[in-house]
């Protein structure tokens, strides 16, 4: 082995080492005490400046200081988008879905492509949206069916669970869309789970 | 410039795109919690489409809608939304850059006179309105249009709605003026001009003066008033029993109505316009927000 490639091994393992120790220090203090973790000041500053309520400067002061907070990205881009700066709004919602890969930001960038009616766009961020739903599967869904007339392929689009469906069922029958309804009482009764039975059979009566 | 231009493309853009593809969009919708969205729980941001009914669960909600109005609703607020204005269903609502938005309120108007103009609008109880404005001015009507109040930058006033009953008695005081033989009059309370007629007014020009009387929506009034007034009592203000505690229960019975003392707004002077009755509340200036913790009357 040559020299060049005993040196450059050497700086390989050496950053693999040294980066490995900051996350297992990182942790352990953590670990030691999560609230003296969390009371780095530039933590708390950012935090502090990344308030709901907070100006684009604040926003900006932010994400200066944490580059990864999202919900600062998120106001930013709400903001951009209101001021009618459509590119850097989707740059920043993008920003925060890269950072963060829990619920807020999937819905977030869908409810922005939804505002632009850009369907290509909207649907995948609203799987991702619907996959990390917990509760209340209704606004999503809403969002949605406006965007394609065939409530069956919304589900499948958003390759919707036997929650997202019951959810689903119960929107278009408060809507009065009984037709559109029965799409999904259909998919629903496929998949023999007994604790829909009721649910089902309700509908049906509903139907006669 | 630029940002009115940025704006304009943002309007105009969104108008495109909702002419194809319904519901029509009107802005968003952001909160540092989870709110409520046509009833369905929705965390911290969302679309709003024309006539979405949102409410508060935990803290403030902020509003941003296409037209380029903000309004924020606070703790265990309730508002149908439309593109130019919001119905308040339940507890008040900050509105700023909103020239070409409203709010309505118990069948009230409440509009702002310039761009600049912000103020918080709430619902006491069911039956009562407070305007409280920072900035600007704040003009409002009742359900026919007619003009019950300005209400000028760090004032704070509180609205109630008479029974249909009462609704074209008057009660307002202030100092009768004469233009080109039409009497005027501008209300110390409200703030509305109003054109009075009737008998004996001649004698009480200069004077400041209580005139109990009824709309005349058939006339039209003579430029700077907003309104006819038909006086069924005029007096001068030194002469009237009690002063100004008792102007609002002596307008009311005077009038045929029932509004003086059953209005319960709880302070010294009462006006009458176009059905409603109009008080100062406690607190003008801290009610609108500018001066937090200031507890004295803003008149």
């Amino acid at each position: 082995m040559s020299i060049v490639a005993r040196a450059l091994l050497l700086v390989f393992l050496g950053s693999a080492i040294l980066l490995t120790t900051r996350l297992a220090v990182a942790e352990a203090e953590f670990r030691l005490g999560p609230e003296a973790a969390l009371r780095s000041p530039n933590w708390i500053q950012a935090a502090h400046l990344a308030r709901f309520e907070s100006s684009p400067d604040e926003l900006r002061a932010a994400v200066s200081l944490n580059s990864r907070l999202s919900i600062a990205w998120i106001h930013l881009g709400l903001d951009a988008e209101a001021e009618g700066n459509l590119p850097e709004a989707k740059a920043d919602l993008l920003r925060a879905t890269r950072i963060d890969r829990l619920y807020l930001p999937a819905w977030t960038l869908a409810n922005f492509y939804f505002r632009r009616n850009d369907a290509e766009n909207f649907w995948p961020w609203a799987e991702r949206a619907a996959a990390l739903t917990f509760d209340d599967y209704r606004p999503l869904l809403r969002l949605a069916d406006a965007l394609d007339t065939s409530p069956q392929r919304v589900a499948t689009r958003l390759r919707g669970g036997t929650a997202l469906l019951r959810a689903y069922l119960d929107l278009l029958i408060n809507a009065h869309r009984l037709d559109s309804a029965r799409e999904i009482a259909g998919l629903l009764a496929a998949r023999h789970d007994p604790a829909d039975r009721d649910r089902l059979a309700a509908f049906a009566e509903r139907l006669q | 410039m630029k940002r009115l231009t940025l704006r304009s493309v943002f309007v105009w853009s969104m108008t495109l795109e909702f002419a194809i593809a319904a519901p029509p969009v009107i802005g968003t919708v952001t909160a540092s919690g989870a709110f409520r969205l046509n009833g369905d729980t929705v965390l911290a941001n969302g679309t709003l489409t024309e006539g979405a009914v949102i409410e508060t669960v935990r803290g403030d909600l902020s509003v941003r809608l296409s037209g380029g109005a903000r309004l924020s609703l606070g703790a265990g607020s309730r508002g149908r939304l439309y593109s130019d204005h919001i119905l308040l269903e339940k507890g008040e609502a900050r509105l700023e850059n909103a020239a070409a938005f409203h709010l309505e309120a118990l069948g009230l108007t409440i509009r702002p006179d310039r761009e600049t103009s912000t103020g918080r609008i709430g619902l006491l109880a069911s039956h009562r309105v407070r305007v409280a404005v920072l900035t600007g001015g704040f003009r409002v009507l009742n359900a026919r249009g007619v003009l019950v109040a300005n209400v000028a930058a760090g004032s704070a006033l509180a609205f109630e709605p008479q029974a249909p009953a009462a609704a074209a008695v008057t009660h307002i005081t202030g100092t009768l003026t004469e233009q080109n033989g039409h009497f005027l009059l501008t209300d110390q309370v409200t703030h509305v001009t109003v054109e009075v007629t009737g008998q004996g007014l001649q004698a009480q020009v200069g004077q400041v003066v209580q005139v109990t009387g009824t709309l005349n929506a058939s006339a039209t009034p003579v430029e700077g008033a907003s309104q006819v007034i038909a006086a069924t009592s005029v007096q001068a203000v030194s002469a009237a029993a009690g002063g100004a505690a008792g102007g609002g229960a002596a307008a009311a019975g005077a009038g045929g109505a029932s509004a003086g003392a059953g209005i319960g707004i709880g302070v010294t002077t009462v006006a009458i316009v176009g059905g409603v009755a109009a008080a100062a509340t406690l607190g003008g200036l801290a009610a609108s927000g500018a001066l937090p913790g200031q507890s004295s009357e803003s008149r």
